[in-house]
């Protein structure tokens, strides 16, 4: 099994959707938009965060040194993040090395396809100021976006 | 892979040693400390981060953590051919003082375990890879090297890389209890200022690029 | 007339069009025309047209203000609540999507006005759009005694084209002045969405976008000499066929158009 869970944050910190398989065998399983992610979905990008400060600060040259992958003996979390503040982000096995083109292919042909194009979805999920900084709990349920998700990465989640 | 820099923190958060090798313009050291300590952070929190998938099938697929031995990481390449031979023929002396206390002409020889399970191993950014070794004693030495090329060829590479740098990494945990432990002035937890262990650090970072 | 002028020149000058019929003249020289025009990146246009219902809605919300404010006289609180209200940028209108949603839930009165204000847009643009494509001089418009079904055949292959960058894909009629256009991908609404599973709800919130080409149709028909009054028309969802490839949304539209003729 090759894929672990996918998820997406937007600007203002908030996880938009989550996708988390469980089992091998069945790239049906696991959830969608969990709540008991809650929790797991803050870590994730506090430690994101605060590692992207980092690298940001040990930057030598003027193009953004942003994480590509962040790996330890279990696991390993790739990032995208978008210059609009959108991060996507991939845990899978700790072999693989390289999702930057998968991310990059979510956000271009899923992402703004499904969403960004659908003018009956909203294009910020945060409808006011109390729903930033991480506070806001709404999730994209948009049932053309999952479908495509799905049959995109179900062929990489028993690799 | 050039080392760009090596940081040694503390099981508490704290900087204890620090050094630059490439000549680009560092951070101040005040930098380096918020670094540090927001690197222990992150380390702490990824453990709890661990898929579902993975809590689940944890007893099936148990993962092995035995870093294999990468000979000679560390050691100037004429030298280590030299070592190649010297190991046919008697033992050389001059190779032997120069690790110190360590007896033979390499700090250990046998693949070992890595006590660092679920913390962060492996940082890859757009300009450079971080690579953390981590001690039983929770103490971490880390690695910046230059960037590792994304589209090598073989699959293995940046697990071989891991591999390097937790040698490396290991080796200078093997100085640092050798020259920092034995120094009689040096406080537990305090920085670092031991000049021979600088020293060792610098002749075997520059052996490595 | 500039591009005619350039294209007769062309013609005397280029020795390789001299073996052409006069048909394939008159088109090389519409191709020659039709590349001279400004070009619009079809996504832009296509955001611009969706925005257009959401921008009905809150013109209708902005009416409904005004007409409650509206008092002619106004003492000196109200001048003092209106310098407070003045802001540097003008506060944002609602979200697109809630405008929608606003249409959605709006009783008949307000629907009506809003659709209509939508259609009259349309109206409008397939005047003026009659004219662009009826002066370029394009061999492939023959209007035989511009009879009704030269001039639907326009709106399906033209219009739409210019439009839509697509064709209508059916167009049925009884010859005595009832038309269906049926356009199975209409594409402005294809990746539509509403995120729960309740199609009739988001079936109904889409509908609205229909009243553009509605009344687009109506301006087309209406600037070559259909009126307004004897023309009818309608959208409806219809079934997509079986044998077309899976789309994402699920429903093609049927534009119905009525003619009556005295």
């Amino acid at each position: 099994m090759a894929i672990y869970s996918f998820w997406i944050f937007d600007k203002h910190c908030n996880c938009l959707f989550n996708r988390e398989w469980t089992l091998a065998a069945n790239s049906s399983s696991g959830t969608v938009n969990s709540k008991q992610n809650e929790e797991t979905a803050k870590l994730l990008y506090g430690m994101i965060f605060s590692l992207r400060s980092i690298t940001l600060k040990l930057s030598q040259s003027p193009p953004a040194n942003e994480i590509r992958s962040i790996s330890t003996g279990k696991y390993r979390v790739h990032t995208h993040c978008t210059a609009s503040g959108m991060w996507f982000i991939l845990t899978t096995d700790f072999k693989q090395q390289s999702y930057g083109q998968v991310l990059q292919y979510i956000y271009s042909h899923i992402y703004v396809k499904y969403i960004t194009h659908n003018l009956l979805a909203p294009f910020d999920l945060a409808e006011n100021p109390s729903e930033t900084r991480g506070q806001g709990t709404r999730k994209i349920n948009n049932r053309h976006f999952i479908a495509a998700l799905e049959s995109f990465l179900a062929p990489m989640i028993m690799q | 892979m050039a080392i760009k820099a090596i940081l040694v923190i503390n099981k508490s958060g704290g900087l204890v040693y620090h050094r630059n090798f490439s000549n680009e313009e560092s951070l101040s050291s005040n930098d380096y400390l918020i670094i540090a300590s927001t690197l222990h952070g992150a380390f702490a929190i990824a453990s709890q981060l661990t898929p579902r998938a993975v809590q689940l099938g944890e007893a099936s697929n148990a993962v092995d953590y035995t870093i294999p031995y990468i000979p000679y990481v560390g050691f100037p390449r004429s030298n280590a051919n030299q070592n190649e031979k010297s190991r046919f023929s008697s033992n050389n002396v001059s190779i032997t003082t120069s690790l110190g206390s360590f007896k033979g002409d390499d700090y250990f020889k046998e693949p070992f375990q890595s006590w660092n399970k679920s913390g962060i191993r492996q940082l890859c950014t757009d300009q450079f890879t971080m690579f953390i070794y981590q001690t039983m004693t929770g103490l971490k030495f880390i690695a910046i090297s230059t960037q590792i090329p994304a589209n090598v060829n073989n699959s293995d590479y940046p697990i071989i890389s891991i591999q390097v740098a937790d040698n490396l990494l290991r080796k200078i945990y093997c100085v640092y209890s050798d020259y920092v432990m034995k120094d009689p002035f040096y406080s537990m937890e305090m920085p670092i200022k031991s000049e021979l262990f600088d020293q060792r650090v610098r002749q075997m970072v520059s052996n490595i690029a | 007339m500039t591009s005619k002028m350039a294209g007769d020149t062309r013609s005397h000058t280029n020795p390789e069009q001299d073996g052409m019929t006069e048909q394939q003249k008159l088109q090389h020289q519409l191709q020659v025309f039709q590349n001279s025009l400004p070009k619009v990146n079809q996504i832009a246009f296509q955001m611009l047209l969706n925005e257009m219902v959401p921008l009905a809605v809150s013109v209708e919300n902005k009416l409904i203000n005004s007409e409650i404010k509206g008092t002619p006289k106004r003492n000196s609180s109200e001048l003092e609540e209106m310098i407070t209200n003045v802001h540097i940028t003008a506060p944002l209108d609602k979200p697109s999507h809630k405008l929608c949603q606003q249409l959605y839930e709006a009783n008949d009165g307000t629907r009506e006005k809003i659709l209509e204000r939508l259609r009259s847009m349309g109206n409008q643009i397939g005047n003026k759009l009659t004219e662009l494509l009826v002066f370029s001089n394009n061999p492939n418009l023959v209007f035989k005694d511009m009879d009704l079904l030269s001039v639907m055949k326009f709106i399906c292959r033209d219009v739409w084209k210019q439009f839509y960058g697509k064709q209508i894909d059916n167009l049925k009629t009884n010859h005595r002045g009832t038309f269906y256009l049926l356009d199975y991908e209409y594409r402005p609404i294809q990746t539509f969405a509403l995120d729960d599973q309740s199609t009739e709800e988001e079936l109904a919130m889409i509908k609205p976008f229909f009243e553009i080409p509605v009344g687009l149709i109506k301006g087309v028909l209406s600037s070559l000499g259909y009126k307004e009054e004897e023309v009818v028309c309608m959208a409806s969802y219809i079934d997509r066929p079986t044998d077309r490839p899976k789309s994402t949304f699920n429903k093609g539209v049927s534009f119905h158009v009525q003619v009556n003729m005295q």
